[in-house]
């Protein structure tokens, strides 16, 4: 056999794979670059420098599948990326082999060699870019950070800047058939964040009751960041292939009936909290919060039954 | 030799877009020249195999080797520690899963002698390892509905004629239409004398493949395909341009989105991409049993079949009187929610309606309070506006929060 011959077959030069301008940008790891950007400590002036994150196609699909393979248990793992500007970008993540209970997820040693082992390979086998940040899942109770989460990310982001926790709830993300995911950095100790309307028009979470005063006493120790999803033109053209198979299940599922229950648990959940606040409005719960919760719910249940008006004309003869 | 299958291997979209990252990434690399060696997309997939059946859940890149000099036989040589090392990493997370097969991104789905040669140390180590060819040059648009890759199993080697090996590794298949038998010769300890112009070798044979996900997977999959964004310029620019235009201030409102999409609005233009499909297959459809009939296209009672189950189908329900109910029963429901968040939505307005009134009326009385002090006499204006006041607000109060429910 030919030894150049085969060499020919493999070469990706000739643009054999399409690529937009950005995509080559996004994808490919400039490490001077990164480390030029590094260098300014932007964070230390700005402690809410970083607004955006993007989130490339792969990684968003291995931590929603992830944070799912736990069921009720929490899960975490790592992110790779990048920084560009004002926004990270994460562009892979991966396992850990460590299982939280409850609010409790922390690395432990085996864990860390895991981590290092992994990235060892991962850089071997052409991923160059570093950890960015960890993700861990909140099973049912929203996307926000926990006391304890709070300080595992103080932490890294005192070590190991730039830093990002993503957090996602596989459970609603299931029910409501939408990805239900948040990322947050911790402002620096002794930081006080402008409060006023901050964490009333940010990230909008509804948390439930049993975890609301966690929620409360440290809502204010960190900063939602604004979330982007994007994909490869290589992406695009598989899930346009993918879509060919795909689109059946769009149609065939009523979102009343998969998230019925759901929607009846969110609903109680709601009127207990306008309960408590009827009773005593400074504690936990905001009018502002009431409202968007049942705005929420009302936007959903509108849209099965929208699906469901589509749907009767379609097929429901006359 | 009959060619025999082992039926459908299942694929999962994790594993596509992870080739297709892995493919992106390298690409991109390669043409900002960082990379050190000639790029070599191939991984490993992670499954699990019954008797006729094999599903890949996982994959991870692979690492080969660049061999130096001409001599050897294959350019590229497999890392096996490394291939170990993340073999074992995959098993603590995802101990279900085996290694059984790897995957290669060419230009189509055809056996290249490359390939073949690849597979060939493969199966060193894993004789019936699948092979999958994922096609990084598809074309997009109407033609193409298939997936653009390719799975072969490994039969058990048996005594082929060199002749066969040659046809795949010699002549040039630029016509995809024809079906080619490939085999990639293997090495035999059996010590059973060959004739002459026979060798050992593997027959590879394609599967059917389908797509299959995960509940979780889905989800993220019409995430993927619905909600991101192909890259543009503004994920590598920074938001420095959006920074400027944006107030900084309080900085409290960062996280305002560029642009605001309403989730409505994203809902019902996937049930809109959904129809066009359903409205294009049966176009298709349509199409074809027109030809049928204009005398164009074969009569084939088989897929004729088909169209007719298809078409038995469409009015499922049709004045049932438990399904109109239970539309009733959902309507009734969805109404209900709509009053409800409503309702709470007033209760919320005019208890902000009540805080200003309240508000602005305290402000007036102390600007007045000399004028008012004066006509104390009167008396009665000066108690009945403060009763108004006071007691409006409680009122107010109480009534807002009592009734916010």
């Amino acid at each position: 056999m030919d030894a150049a011959d085969a060499l020919k077959l493999f070469e990706l030069d000739n643009n054999i794979v399409p690529l937009s301008a950005s995509d080559e940008k996004v994808y490919c790891y400039d490490g001077q670059l990164q480390s030029d950007q590094l260098d300014q400590r932007p964070w230390r002036a700005d402690p809410r420098y970083y607004r955006k994150v993007e989130i490339s196609s792969i990684a968003l699909v291995k931590m929603v599948m992830h944070a799912r393979s736990g069921g009720d248990i929490e899960v975490m793992g790592l992110m790779l990326g990048k920084v560009v500007g004002q926004t990270m970008v994460v562009l892979d993540a991966f396992a850990l082999p460590v299982e939280g209970t409850e609010t409790r997820v922390n690395a432990h040693h085996e864990s860390y060699e895991y981590m290092v082992q992994y990235l060892e390979q991962c850089q071997a086998a052409g991923r160059q870019e570093p950890v960015i940040g960890w993700y861990h899942s909140h099973p049912g109770y929203g996307c926000w950070l926990s006391g304890i989460d709070v300080e595992t990310q103080m932490l890294n982001q005192k070590f190991q800047e730039p830093f990002l926790a993503v957090v996602i709830d596989p459970k609603r993300t299931m029910s409501a058939g939408k990805v239900d995911l948040g990322a947050f950095r911790s402002f620096p100790e002794g930081h006080i964040a402008a409060k006023s309307q901050d964490t009333d028009s940010d990230g909008f979470q509804s948390v439930p009751l049993n975890k609301i005063e966690d929620f409360g006493v440290h809502a204010d120790k960190y900063y939602p960041l604004d979330v982007g999803y994007f994909k490869s033109s290589l992406d695009q053209r598989l899930m346009e292939r993918l879509w060919r198979k795909h689109w059946v299940s769009t149609l065939s599922q009523s979102p009343l009936i998969t998230n019925g229950e759901f929607t009846t648990l969110k609903m109680l959940e709601l009127a207990e909290k306008i309960n408590i606040f009827s009773k005593d409005a400074k504690k936990n719960v905001s009018a502002g919060q009431i409202i968007r919760e049942s705005d929420a719910i009302a936007e959903e249940v509108s849209q099965g039954y929208a699906s469901n008006m589509i749907k009767k004309r379609l097929f429901g003869g006359t | 030799m009959a060619p025999r299958t082992l039926g459908t291997v299942v694929v999962h979209p994790l594993v596509l877009l992870n080739i297709s990252e892995h493919t992106t990434r390298t690409a991109a690399q390669s043409k900002a020249g960082t990379l050190t060696n000639t790029p070599l997309i191939c991984g490993a997939l992670l499954g699990r195999q019954t008797e006729n059946q094999s599903e890949v859940f996982l994959s991870f890149e692979l690492k080969f080797n660049e061999q130096d000099g001409q001599s050897s036989t294959t350019l590229y040589e497999l890392d096996d520690r490394h291939y170990l090392t993340r073999v074992d990493q995959m098993k603590q997370i995802f101990p279900e899963d085996e290694f059984i097969g790897w995957y290669v991104v060419g230009s189509s789905t055809r056996v290249s002698p490359a390939i073949a040669a690849l597979h060939q140390q493969i199966m060193r180590g894993h004789p019936t390892a699948l092979l999958l060819v994922f096609d990084a040059a598809f074309e997009t648009g109407e033609g193409g509905a298939s997936l653009p890759l390719a799975v072969y199993e490994t039969l058990p080697p048996t005594r082929v004629e060199r002749a066969k090996l040659q046809h795949n590794h010699g002549a040039d298949h630029d016509d995809s239409t024809t079906v080619v038998d490939y085999y990639v010769e293997s090495a035999s300890d059996s010590g059973i004398p060959l004739e002459a112009d026979t060798v050992w070798a593997s027959h590879l044979v394609p599967l059917r493949i389908a797509i299959d996900s995960g509940e979780a997977e889905r989800v993220a999959i019409e995430h993927v395909a619905n909600v991101s964004r192909p890259t543009t310029m503004e994920i590598m620019l920074g938001e420095e341009a959006m920074v400027g235009s944006r107030s900084h201030g309080s900085g409290g409102d960062s996280s305002a989105p560029a642009v605001l999409t309403s989730k409505m609005a994203t809902f019902l233009a996937s049930q809109r991409n959904a129809i066009d499909m359903l409205h294009r297959d049966i176009t298709v459809l349509k199409t074809y049993v027109g030809e049928v009939i204009s005398g164009a296209a074969p009569f084939d009672p088989e897929i004729l079949q088909l169209v007719q189950r298809v078409l038995c189908n469409r009015p499922v329900v049709q004045n049932d009187e438990l399904f109109d109910l239970a539309m009733r029963q959902e309507e009734t429901n969805f109404q209900m929610t709509m009053y409800l968040a409503n309702i709470t939505s007033t209760a919320s307005v005019v208890r902000n309606l009540s805080h200003r009134s309240n508000a602005a009326l305290s402000a007036a009385r102390n600007k007045h309070q000399a004028y008012v002090n004066v006509n104390r006499e009167s008396g009665m204006f000066e108690g009945g506006m403060s009763s108004m006041f006071g007691g409006g607000s409680r009122h107010a109060r109480q009534r807002g929060f009592g009734h916010f429910r």
